[in-house]
């Protein structure tokens, strides 16, 4: 199967914020009522029954007063830091982009929230299991589109495989370029190709995200370098312990031997 | 200018209180009530769904930025909204979409709140109507919620 992919056009976003709501609808997520943040955005971050939200940014640029909406939600990056950092296998990259998460094997232990660049992890501390985004898995492994871009009313999130994304991409950065001289896309060449393209009207630094998201360096010395050396030396050592048993037998076989043929030859039993 | 008149002499007017008038010097602010498209009308049936009511939580009124710094307020502060007919306590949302329009040469504010709340349903506050004139267009009746004078001050809980 292909990669598929998401493109997130912040440029024609609306914040209707009906991704949000059939996000939660799909997956049977339950409301959560928090207190008034003091923008029309209706919470501060993802939480583990919040898999996607809208962020509001207010800019006020000498052309003059500009507000946009990005959709936060897991990137289903092509090198994903959170299948890296998990320590039970609970994090598997799916053949057609989908970073999923296995229920039964997840631990709640936070090590995938260390390892996202984007932070999009949570974990839920009651249940001690991690939640995000599963990209609609058992939608999209059925042919259909993710709640997300199903309901897009603007055709802001589209689905699709990751070359056809790409491709729209740069239509939608030609025409948004005609608005936004800055707009520039993001993800086709971060981390191995998110699997969240964005059109941006501007610097990703505007939207909260980082400009060249990077895994965290322990993360890559610890899984790369540490954990392939320390299977090595373990093979190494059971290696050298086989050996050693072998070779102690034969000496200690030979001695038993040699010792016979001082007593006069072999019994022959 | 032309005419002296400033309103429609045919207009349906509502009953003793509802349609009083409120003078520029006393509330200095226009005000103007509007729908955010995550609540439904009055929110009966939209301020009783966790999803929705999770989106706006809360009634709010946006203040421009140079009207916020004149009255001390901060966003996310409990305000009073006051006309000539009633008052509600809203939540600030200070924010720069606000403008300052001239009117003959003087500054006026304009300020916008919500008017889906009520006092029952998962999210709940007060009622945007208590402030607005009940005053109708003359073949319509549909009513004047979109431009009215109130004055805004801040309040301590």
């Amino acid at each position: 199967m292909n990669r598929m992919a998401r493109l997130i056009d912040i440029t024609r976003c609306t914040a209707c914020r009906g991704c949000q709501v059939s996000c939660k609808r799909w997956n049977e997520l339950p409301g959560e009522i928090g207190p008034f943040t003091g923008s029309p955005q209706s919470h501060t971050d993802l939480s583990p029954n919040r898999w996607t939200m809208i962020k509001f940014f207010e800019e006020k640029k000498d052309s003059g007063f500009e507000w946009h909406f990005r959709k936060t939600t897991c990137m289903h990056c092509g090198d994903p830091g959170c299948v890296k950092a998990c320590p039970n296998g609970a994090l598997v990259k799916a053949e057609n982009g989908a970073v999923r998460r296995i229920e039964e094997k997840c631990i709640g232990c936070g090590y995938c929230v260390k390892g996202c660049p984007f932070g999009i992890p949570k974990v839920d501390q009651v249940a001690k299991k991690m939640r995000k985004c599963t990209f609609c898995y058992d939608r999209i492994s059925n042919g259909l589109t993710p709640a997300c871009a199903k309901t897009c009313v603007p055709r802001a999130i589209v689905f699709g495989t990751w070359n056809d994304m790409a491709k729209l991409a740069d239509e939608r950065l030609l025409q948004a370029q005609k608005k936004y001289p800055n707009a520039q896309i993001y993800g086709k060449d971060e981390l191995g190709g998110l699997g969240v393209i964005y059109v941006l009207p501007d610097n990703p630094a505007n939207y909260d995200l980082p400009v060249h998201p990077k895994l965290p360096f322990s993360l890559g010395l610890w899984k790369d370098v540490v954990h392939p050396a320390g299977k090595v030396l373990l093979g190494a050592g059971l290696a050298g312990t086989a050996l050693a048993f072998i070779v102690s037998r034969r000496n200690a076989f030979g001695q038993k031997e040699s010792a016979k043929m001082e007593e006069g030859g072999h019994d022959n039993e | 200018m032309l005419n002296k008149r400033q309103n429609n002499p045919a207009a349906f007017l509502g009953k003793e209180g509802s349609k009083l008038k409120g003078d520029a010097s006393k509330y200095p602010i226009i005000c103007s009530t509007w729908r955010v498209c995550e609540h439904f009308h009055t929110g009966a049936y939209s301020r009783n769904m966790p999803w929705l009511a999770e989106l706006v939580p809360a009634s709010f009124v946006e203040i421009g930025e140079e009207l916020a710094a004149e009255k001390g307020i901060k966003n996310g502060e409990m305000v009073e909204v006051v006309s000539a007919r009633g008052k509600v306590k809203v939540i600030a949302m200070v924010t720069p979409r606000a403008h300052v329009f001239n009117v003959h040469g003087k500054d006026v504010h304009q300020i916008g709140m919500t008017w889906h709340f009520g006092y029952q349903g998962l999210v709940t506050g007060d009622i945007a109507n208590n402030l607005t004139p009940h005053v109708g267009d003359a073949n319509t009746s549909i009513p004047e919620y979109k431009a009215f004078l109130v004055d805004v001050r801040k309040v301590t809980i």
